[in-house]
């Protein structure tokens, strides 16, 4: 099962939106990867402000509602990461 | 003495430490070491716990056990695991993973989809951060790698009712068959 990143891109942003880190998140984009054994999966990079501040415990039900909702579309899985907003 | 995967999230930790609480970007070597490291202290407890459950605990048996770790694949983990993750159970194992008589459930127990996650996530970001220089990565990133491993883990050993050491046991056998069955049995 996989979709196109242009179907996915709505969902994350939807999970954000409705999640404690909406504030601080400014940017999302999806991409495709491949590992060095051919596994596919798409990494969804989050810019945030003052990333320093990020801790798992924070962060993780947003993570994990993430993952979960891609996974209801596609079987890639979603490799979150941040980067510091502009 | 500490496990080895305790030593390895140490080090993972030790490598994003700032001395004297110095402020400003870390090195890249450092943070993409940490991520590696984090993802071989969960690789490492897996193998462990796959090897205490199915060799036993027995201490003579230790080189045995080395010996049965080194039958695992990093592949063969990840497609195993990637079956448990989501909300649902991968079909095709879920007769496995359920004694007989038991209302079958839809997804995994928390704990092993937690472990499950981590895996995948750990996993996915140990190989760009070893081979890709094109992926970017913040302290940030590999501070909240190294704290999801190490609560995947926590929750994993505090999971101990005989329905969760039974659906442990019925996993790490599966891991141990690269996550695929015999499509007839």
């Amino acid at each position: 099962m996989k979709a196109d990143l242009s179907e996915l891109t709505p969902i994350v942003e939807r999970v954000v939106r409705a999640s404690p880190l909406s504030v601080r998140v400014k940017a999302i984009a999806l991409e495709a990867g491949e590992d060095l054994d051919g596994v596919e999966f798409i990494r969804v990079m989050l810019s945030v402000t003052d990333p320093d501040g990020l801790k798992w415990h924070q962060i993780a039900p947003t993570v994990r509602e993430i993952e979960d909702a891609v996974g209801d579309y596609d079987d890639r899985f979603p490799s979150i990461r941040f980067a510091e907003a502009a | 003495m500490a496990a080895f995967h305790d030593e390895l999230l140490a080090a993972a930790e030790q490598l994003l430490r700032r001395d004297g609480g110095r402020r400003g970007r870390l090195p890249d070597a450092r943070v993409r070491r940490s991520i590696s490291t984090a993802y071989y202290a969960l690789f490492h407890f897996l193998l462990d716990a796959a090897a205490q459950t199915i060799v036993g605990t027995y201490h003579p048996r230790q080189t045995r056990r080395r010996i049965f770790m080194r039958l695992f694949t990093h592949t063969g983990m990840l497609t195993t695991l990637n079956k448990i993750k989501g909300r649902r159970i991968d079909q095709g194992v879920s007769a496995f993973l359920h004694l007989q008589g038991d209302a079958v459930p839809f997804a995994a127990p928390p704990f092993a989809r937690d472990v499950a996650a981590a895996f995948a996530d750990a996993q996915t970001k140990r190989q760009d951060a070893d081979y890709d220089r094109m992926s970017e990565f913040l302290a940030a990133d590999a501070e909240a790698l190294v704290a999801r491993v190490r609560s995947a883990i926590t929750a994993w050993q505090a999971a101990r009712s005989a329905a969760d050491r039974d659906f442990k046991q019925a996993l790490l056998l599966l891991m141990l068959q690269k996550g695929t069955l015999r499509k007839d049995a």
